[in-house]
């Protein structure tokens, strides 16, 4: 139950490192000179988005 | 004979192996494999940094001194200046000592046979704890201890003002547990991924050495190329985790310093 | 291009290790069923301990002789380029004007020699024309002295030859007529004769 709970956790921080990701690559395909700042900003959202699959992760092990 | 059979064991007994293993020392406080390779990365760290600083030069030369000087400008500018900015140079040797003790932890994983330091909670936990107590340290020094308590939630947002406190109180300790899990889910999944394939090569291998055919010990070649592919993931992984680990280390600092929350 | 593709990559990477965790997954829960479970989340004092250690050792000591020395020596390289870059471009700027000095300068030899050939020209003209018209006033002066002597020669000659002819008349019609004949009267017949004769002829 706790895998299959993780898994569906996982999903959302999926979707949204993924549309992150789209988020990030179009705005670098558009201004390719700000790259540096938006792949920042890009590993910022990530990581935060990724903190909840983390808590999932945890919440997986504990349950 | 179905070479998956010996799959379950090899996994426990690969768990067994990436778990702390107690080389000595009383239960509460046994010193582990992990301990072994974090004091080893540790050192290896110190005489990377003692190498470049004795062939330190004007003019840079070989290759060694370049490459740490390119992470060390790479830390400071794209890290150091680019998020935190106005006052960053006091941070500077905080974040390259995260990102390199990181680093060198995370390559040293990928070493056969090395147990790096990061695959465990509790040396990912130590440092993040270090980076939580530094920047609550600065936010306290910078805002004061009741400014940066009051700051935590922004102003202006009327009635909610209690609610968005409580949250942002929570989700600050959750940098602390965030910081640390991720570096090690990272890296213990990266080490459980390569460890089953290694073993699925080995298992495929050795039903064709027991005279299972010739045949069955193609799928192993996959797996080994398999592994080499995941070899090249875990190499940018080890990279990128230290860096996000540094680069949330430097937004937590630049947060903690920021003039207005 | 390098950069980018790369960055490209990385960025892809962070959204595979979602799918990497979850990939570990199954494993974990066979750890879990194992006992391992959520004691793989819980620090042990051993490795915790010692890393808070080694961490906060290698940080002072990093902090107070390792970084400051990579990172001075970064700047200074930095400050040192920087400096030659702007004493390059400095001397570049001079050594320009000096070459833009130097060309106004050969430019101005130029015009200069060019106007003292053009002076020296218009010397020689002054002086050619000078001496031709000098030669040609001296000529023409010659040629009027030349003209006046022989004028003068001129004259003097047929002063002596109307004298000569007088004489030579007078004695030829002394011959002629005898020897009686006055010297002074006949004369001065004779000139009156020559002078007429002079004046029709100048006539």
């Amino acid at each position: 139950m706790a895998v299959i709970g993780y898994g569906l956790a996982v999903i959302g921080a999926a979707i949204s490192i993924g549309i992150s990701c789209f988020g990030a690559t179009t705005s670098m395909a558009r201004q390719p000179e700000i790259q540096g700042r938006v792949f920042t900003t890009f590993i910022l959202g990530a990581a935060f988005a990724e903190a909840l699959a983390l808590i999932g992760f945890v919440l997986a092990l504990i349950a | 004979m179905n070479p998956l059979d010996g799959l379950q064991e090899g996994i426990a007994e690969l768990l067994e192996e990436l778990g702390s293993l107690k080389l000595s020392g009383p239960d509460s406080f046994f010193i582990s494999q992990y301990t072994v390779w974090m004091v080893i990365a540790a050192i290896v760290l110190v005489i990377v940094a003692f190498a470049a600083k004795k062939r330190e030069a004007l003019v840079p030369k070989g290759r060694f001194l370049n490459g740490v000087e390119y992470v060390v400008q790479w830390v400071r500018d794209d890290i150091c200046r680019g998020v935190i900015g106005k006052g960053s140079e006091k941070h500077l040797p905080f974040l390259l000592t995260v990102f390199f003790f990181i680093v060198i932890n995370n390559l040293l994983g990928l070493v056969p046979g090395a147990k790096p330091g990061t695959g465990t909670i509790s040396v990912t936990f130590a440092v993040s704890l270090i980076v939580f107590i530094y920047f609550n340290f600065y936010g306290f020094k910078h805002q004061g201890i009741g400014g940066y308590i009051k700051n935590l939630a922004p102003k202006g947002i009327g009635p909610l003002y209690p609610l968005v406190w409580c949250i942002e109180l929570i989700s600050l300790f959750l940098r602390l547990i965030t910081l640390a899990v991720r570096l090690f889910a990272n890296m213990y999944a990266g080490h459980i991924v390569m460890g089953v394939f290694a073993m699925l090569a080995n298992l495929f291998l050795q039903a064709a050495l027991q005279g299972a055919g010739f045949a069955i010990a193609l799928p192993s070649i996959g797996w080994e190329l398999l592994i080499i592919a995941m070899y090249a993931l875990e190499l940018l992984v080890a990279v990128i985790q230290a860096y996000v680990f540094t680069l949330l280390s430097a937004v937590y600092i630049s947060l903690a310093t920021a003039d207005s929350h | 291009m390098k950069a980018k593709s790369a960055t490209g990559r990385n960025a892809l990477l962070v959204s595979l290790l979602a799918s990497g965790l979850s990939l570990a997954m199954p494993v974990l829960a066979l750890a879990e069923e194992g006992g391992g479970g959520f004691s793989l989340l819980i620090p042990k004092m051993g490795e915790f301990i010692p890393t808070l250690i080694a961490f906060i050792i290698i940080w002072i000591i990093l902090a107070k002789v390792g970084w400051p020395m990579i990172t001075g020596m970064l700047d200074e390289r930095e400050k040192t380029i920087k400096d030659s870059l702007e004493q390059a471009e400095q001397a570049k700027i001079q050594s320009e004007q000096l070459l833009a000095e130097h060309k106004a300068q050969l430019d101005e030899a130029r015009v200069e020699a060019a106007q003292i050939i053009a002076n020296a020209k218009e010397a020689g003209e002054a002086l050619k024309a000078d001496i031709t018209a000098k030669a040609q006033q001296e000529s023409a002066d010659m040629i009027a002295k030349a003209h006046l002597a022989i004028e003068a020669e001129k004259k003097a000659a047929i002063a002596d030859l109307q004298s000569s002819v007088a004489d030579l008349s007078v004695s030829v019609a002394g011959r002629l007529i005898g020897e009686n004949l006055s010297d002074d009267e006949h004369l001065k017949l004779i000139e009156r004769y020559v002078a007429e004769a002079g004046s029709l002829d100048a006539n």
